[in-house]
């Protein structure tokens, strides 16, 4: 089966990237498209058009909004195409690589008790799921106050912003190593629910392609 | 006329490659991906067909046939190179010329290339005006060693294809050579592909029309680089060319600077505007993004398409580039668009729309760039920045 992925930076088009490996190695990536923070929206439309060519698989980052659901309501308006799966991390696509929660604790070298953990919440349904919780956004909480407790002071300097950024200079390579070799899908998806879904309907869209 | 189709056999890294073009073209590729080779394929003609040009010395100027040839090539050594030329917006061609050669020589012989065939087509005639090869009558291995084409006297039925090439210009301005005016002396026997004969080549041009490319230039560059004013031509005392313009800041009345002061931008940005009017056939642009703001080269697309759409300038106009804001242009069709794309059996050559993968992108709404830059970029570029740096 061939797809486009739809991302918002690096670190959304290497989770992609591996969740959709960690589902079937028979998903070949056509292109990664780029759709920069805030384009989401704008160009909601066009993707919904193009996965009637090929599957498009977007994830992006479910930020202020209340609950998934409602984002997907206020971004896709329209009758969303089957072929067009649209991905929200909760609350951001950090949360999905810490809720590997030992994996993550112990690449970086930080002290396992010191990592978040899941708990039960409502996302629009009725039954209560796992998610990863935080004070604030999740990337913010990496970078301003887990990292610091990173034992390997390479981190610390790679992750934290310097005054008026908002990522650290090396964010992004220091993170998709992580990504792309040890973060453990397995353990993710059972203290993320909604990495557990963006794998059932990457399944689901296989398994339809199948027949 | 343009050149409406390009074959490449063996030609650099083009194993084999086949084409079409249209007026406004846009290449596409990753580094590395042979952008360059592609359109010196044309430059290679235009180097056959100039005065004290011909194929040996165009040869040679590249560093013999091991430097053209490509590498992908085992069994056919040949370099093959086929233009098929016609009016814009026709679906028919006028003329094919098509140059098939090989090596000769070496050992204690000259290192030199034989033509194994040359043919011209006139499709208006529909028959051949030129077709040899070694098996015609009055050739000989000196004969081959020439092309009709660079032979005013052999290329009479087709004299006018001799003039295309001829008028085939490239570009690649490069700043500092035209600023360093001490690299002046070095480059009169040599085209000036990179702006060092820049100057001079203004020195030498009518007054009239001098001063009238000068006036429109300078409306461009008044909106672009609004400090800059009253951009002229004028010579010193020791009579060496200069460009001057008046540069309205910090000073109430503005201060004269002359090229040695101008920003890399704006001495490009002249290059070019001054090469799409001056130009009046093929003009080969190589990635005129460099040193320009991203706001000045979304405006490239549709600058040239007016050029194109003018009396006077620039007929077919071929671009390298890596710009994502210039390919954004709503404008643009996925037919001006070719990419190339590295394979193991040389690098292929296609227009965006006869890409299954990527028209569907465009035909989706989003634009070219969204669409292709995807595609040039190397596959793990990301970990560049992994790569560790300790010694």
């Amino acid at each position: 089966m061939k797809v486009y992925i739809v991302g918002e930076d690096p670190v959304t088009f290497s989770i992609l990237k591996k969740v959709i490996r960690y589902c079937s190695r028979e998903i070949v990536i056509l292109s990664e498209l780029p759709a920069r923070g805030g384009q989401i929206k704008s160009k909601i439309a066009e993707f919904n058009t193009l996965s009637a060519a090929y599957p498009v698989i977007l994830l992006t980052d479910l930020d202020a909004v209340i609950c998934a659901p409602e984002l997907v309501r206020q971004i896709v308006p329209f009758n969303k195409n089957e072929n067009f799966i649209f991905n929200v991390a909760i609350d951001e696509a950090e949360a999905w690589l810490m809720a590997d929660i030992d994996g993550f604790a112990s690449y970086f070298a930080i002290d396992a008790h010191e990592m978040p953990t899941s708990i039960m919440t409502k996302q629009g349904g009725r039954k209560k799921l796992p998610e990863m919780s935080f004070n604030y956004k999740s990337s913010m909480y990496l970078t301003h106050e887990l990292i610091k407790k990173s034992k390997k002071l390479e981190f610390i300097q790679q992750f934290t912003p310097k005054q008026g950024a908002a990522k650290g200079p090396e964010y992004n390579s220091a993170i998709v190593p992580f990504i792309e070799n040890k973060w453990n899908i397995d353990v993710a998806r059972t203290n993320s629910d909604s990495l557990n879904r963006m794998i059932v309907r990457v399944n689901t869209l296989l398994t339809a392609y199948k027949q | 006329m343009i050149i409406k189709r390009i074959k490449l056999h063996n030609w650099k890294n083009f194993q084999d490659c086949e084409v079409l073009l249209t007026e406004r073209c846009f290449i596409i590729g990753a580094n590395a991906s042979g952008k360059s080779n592609f359109i010196d394929a044309l430059r290679f003609l235009r180097d056959i067909s100039k005065q004290s040009g011909g194929l040996q010395s165009a040869v040679e100027e590249r560093g013999g046939i091991t430097k053209i040839r490509c590498l992908a090539a085992r069994t056919q050594t040949n370099v093959k190179i086929t233009i098929d030329m016609g009016e814009p917006n026709t679906d028919n061609f006028l003329w094919t010329y098509s140059l098939d050669f090989v090596h000769t020589g070496g050992g204690i012989m000259k290192n030199q290339v034989k033509i194994f065939a040359e043919q011209v087509f006139s499709h208006e005639q529909n028959s051949y005006v030129l077709n040899r090869n070694a098996k015609t009558e009055g050739e000989d291995e000196e004969t081959l060693k020439y092309t009709h084409l660079e032979q005013v006297n052999a290329n009479r039925k087709f004299r006018e294809l001799q003039t295309f090439f001829q008028n085939i210009e490239y570009l690649n301005v490069i700043p500092q050579l035209v600023r360093e005016s001490a690299s002046l002396a070095q480059s009169y026997t040599r085209e000036d592909y990179y702006g060092r004969n820049f100057l001079e080549k203004l020195a030498k041009m009518n007054e009239k029309t001098r001063n009238a490319y000068f006036r429109k230039i300078s409306q461009f560059l008044k909106i672009a680089v609004p400090q800059l004013e009253e951009l002229k031509f004028m010579k010193d005392e020791m009579g060496v060319p200069h460009l001057e313009a008046k540069y309205v800041h910090w000073r109430a009345k503005g201060s004269k600077q002359q090229e040695a002061q101008f920003s890399d931008g704006t001495l490009r940005l002249i290059g070019f505007l001054f090469a799409l009017i001056d130009c009046n056939g093929v003009i080969l642009l190589e990635e005129p993004e460099i040193n320009l703001h991203a706001g000045i080269v979304t405006q490239l697309p549709e600058f040239i398409a007016k050029i194109q759409r003018s009396k006077k300038g620039a007929r077919q106009i071929i671009i390298t580039t890596h710009s994502y804001d210039m390919l954004a242009n709503r404008g643009i069709s996925t037919n001006e668009v070719l990419l190339l794309q590295n394979t193991t059996e040389g690098t292929t050559a296609n227009r965006v729309s006869d890409i299954a993968e990527i028209k569907p992108i465009v035909d989706a709404g989003l634009t070219i760039a969204d669409a292709v830059i995807p595609y040039t970029k190397p596959q793990n570029i990301e970990s560049m920045s992994q790569l560790s740096i300790e010694f």
